[in-house]
């Protein structure tokens, strides 16, 4: 009787774009009217913290704290910006440093119209003004002591969304499908026969091509490369990803995708992954995250790199 | 992800930070039991025309789960049987044979009931049940054994099962003379999903059943000698095959569901069925389906309405159930699911026995009837 059941369930997919990505819901239902309910609450939600933590729209979050913070002074903030503030200072703290919410303003020193390298004076003058420790975070009041620093929440945004629009679906009673926002993606449940969702990684330096597959009943994926945004100086590629000790884009890894439970979490750390460099990936084991990386040199590793392979 | 692990400090750092996120964990509460508490209470009518038979049946069911992978299940059954059954056939006017049904109107109280438990084990589950069934005149008492395997990431489940049951007979008028039936069921399925649309069921059947299996209540009417008692061979063998497609279908947001059925047996009874249902979910949490029926049988070897001299054999019936005839019947029925935990279902057929559908063999148009069903089912899960 269960089966039969599971044969009235059809998949629904709900393309979209957010936050700079492609984006889709897929849900399995009975009937359409429901399923395209609960799709839009969630995309509805995707585009609500998109236009709230966007760099980019002036009425935003971030627009009003960076406000703040390029002249210095305090502002206090909401309860959701809070929690992602603590998330922020959680991932600083766990990569030494390394994964910063303030490093965007590095990113003047490697706009993508540049064609020689940044300065060494430059650089050091925006590391001065890059730190987490040099923001007091007292919720819900963030006081920025240095004027000219700037907030980004984009390093975690995406993910957070993710995660919250598979809960919205699992919460309006849809127990198979999954949310993917542009590659990060949190699974809802399986397929209705129980099958898991196989998920593409895609190969850092050929964008037709498979690195990797994943087979997940549960949880999430999150990738971090240096192949979605980069700059070419001198034939020679660097990407957005900066590191805030150095202030130059990270080496050592071209991408890294993490499984774990939350979006978040899987997005986080494979963002710290690609700051560690060479040390990213016994990190990840470390922690005991299950991942699968590729270096600048095109080798890979990572125990789901192993289950590729078999 | 499925593995244990001690989760280190890093990561229980991420997931606690992770957890005071908003809306990044469902709710606990929401999460939908994989093993939930059940419970159903069915009421169904079941009547036939022409002061025939009615039963009026009340069933309740539950099933408790004992952890993730152990249940026990519990089912009661009373059923009330009245009206008039046909006796035997009489010749009638111009030859023609006409029922002889019960002087009195039968009223017969049945309890039945049966326990059982699952077990899972990985991608195994067995299920073991014990049941007994009591009425004046019938007693029985079953056990059964199933085991299903779930291979191919659960598309492919295979299932084999086996049942023996234990039955004493008797009649009215000599109510503790227990006559002894034995039957055991043999049978193999396998149900395979094809894609995320649609699946197929087909399963093998095969039973052996010995003892005294006449009904005795049945009457013979011999031309040349009055009246004997229904008698049948002491061992039937039976095989039966049937086949269930479900397939979900986008454009008309529906599910056609396809049954049919084949069968035989050492008594030269052969049927067949097929069965077409269409199912519908609507909005507000409805599903309704409808669908039709038709089966046929061709009547026992052994079978006829009247006979003109004894026969040779010691075998002879003029039970209707066991003659040629076919049906045709409608089925509808809807489910609303009333809160998450709640639903109730209405469900009726109407089925048209015809003796001009036969698949061979012999019947008589006294014979032809029409039954209907009509059933409300409460169904609670926690």
């Amino acid at each position: 009787m269960a089966q039969s059941h599971i044969a009235m369930l059809a998949l629904f997919r709900f393309p979209f774009s957010a936050m700079g990505s492609r984006c889709e819901v897929r849900l399995y239902a009975h009937d359409g009217a429901r399923v395209s309910a609960c799709a839009q609450a969630a995309t509805a939600d995707v585009r609500r913290l998109d236009a709230k933590y966007s760099r980019y729209r002036t009425d935003s979050v971030t627009a009003g704290i960076n406000r703040v913070a390029a002249v210095g002074g305090a502002i206090d903030v909401d309860a959701e910006t809070a929690t992602l503030l603590d998330y922020a200072e959680t991932c600083f703290e766990q990569s030494d440093g390394l994964f910063d919410f303030t490093s965007g303003v590095l990113r003047e020193a490697w706009s993508p119209d540049r064609t020689t390298l940044p300065e060494p004076a430059l650089l050091e003058a925006l590391l001065a003004r890059v730190g987490w420790s040099k923001v007091r975070w007292e919720r819900p009041r963030l006081a920025f002591d240095i004027a000219g620093m700037e907030l980004d929440f984009g390093g975690v945004v995406k993910e957070y969304a993710a995660d919250r629009a598979a809960v919205i679906c699992a919460e309006a009673g849809f127990q198979h499908g999954l949310v993917d926002l542009g590659g990060d993606i949190r699974i809802i449940g399986p397929h209705p026969d129980g099958a898991p969702w196989i998920v593409g990684i895609q190969h850092p330096r050929d964008p037709a091509a498979v690195m990797a597959t994943l087979d997940l009943f549960r949880g999430a994926v999150a990738t971090s490369g240096d192949y979605e945004r980069f700059i070419e100086i001198d034939g020679r590629r660097y990407g957005h990803i900066l590191s805030p000790r150095t202030g130059t884009p990270v080496r050592g890894l071209a991408g890294v995708s993490v499984v774990a439970e939350e979006c978040v979490v899987a997005g986080s750390a494979a963002t710290i992954a690609m700051l560690m460099e060479e040390r990213g990936s016994a990190w990840l084991e470390e922690v005991g995250l299950p991942h699968v990386w590729m270096d600048q040199a095109l080798r890979m590793g990572g125990i789901l790199a192993a289950a590729t392979t078999q | 992800m499925a593995a244990i692990r001690l989760v280190s400090p890093q990561l229980a750092a991420f997931t606690a930070a992770a957890m005071a996120l908003p809306g990044v964990h469902a709710r606990a509460a929401d999460a939908p039991r994989e093993n939930p508490w059940a419970f159903d209470a069915t009421h169904m009518e079941y009547s036939e025309s022409g002061g025939r038979m009615n039963v009026r049946v009340n069933q309740a069911s539950a099933i408790i789960p004992i952890g993730d992978s152990f249940q026990l299940k519990a089912n009661g059954i009373q059923d009330l049987v009245s009206g008039a059954s046909p006796i035997f056939n009489a010749p009638g006017p111009g030859g023609k044979p006409q029922q002889v049904l019960t002087g009195a109107s039968v009223r017969d109280n049945r309890k039945a009931g049966d326990i059982g438990a699952s077990a899972a084990f990985g991608d195994n589950q067995l299920t073991l049940r014990q049941g007994w069934s009591n009425e004046n005149d019938y007693k029985s008492t079953w056990t059964s054994l199933e085991s299903r395997y779930d291979l191919n990431r659960k598309n492919t489940t295979l299932a084999a099962g086996f049942a023996f049951s234990n039955d004493g007979v008797s009649n009215h008028d000599t109510p503790d003379d227990f006559r002894t039936r034995i039957k055991r069921d043999f049978f193999v399925g396998i149900t395979q999903v094809i894609d995320e649309r649609s699946l197929v069921q087909l399963s093998l059947e095969y039973s052996y059943s010995n003892g005294f299996l006449s009904d005795p209540y049945k009457l013979v009417f011999v031309q040349s000698g009055g009246l004997l008692p229904d008698a049948r061979p002491s061992q039937r063998r039976q095989t039966a095959a049937s086949a269930k497609y479900v397939s979900f279908i986008p454009a008309i947001d529906s599910a056609l569901q396809a049954m049919g059925s084949l069968s035989t047996d050492n008594w030269g009874v052969r049927s067949g069925s097929v069965e077409l249902q269409w199912k519908k979910e609507l909005p507000g949490e409805w599903l309704v389906n409808a669908g039709a029926r038709y089966y046929t049988q061709s009547s026992a070897d052994f079978y006829a309405p009247l006979y003109e001299t004894t026969p040779a054999r010691d075998a002879r019936t003029s039970d209707y159930r066991l003659a040629g005839f076919g049906s045709l019947a409608w089925l509808a029925g809807v489910t609303k699911q009333l809160t998450p935990n709640f639903s109730i279902q209405f469900a009726a057929e109407r089925n048209y026995r015809r003796v001009g559908l036969r698949s061979g063999g012999t019947g008589i148009d006294a014979d032809n009837y029409i039954w209907g069903l009509y059933l409300v089912t409460l169904q609670a899960r926690f």
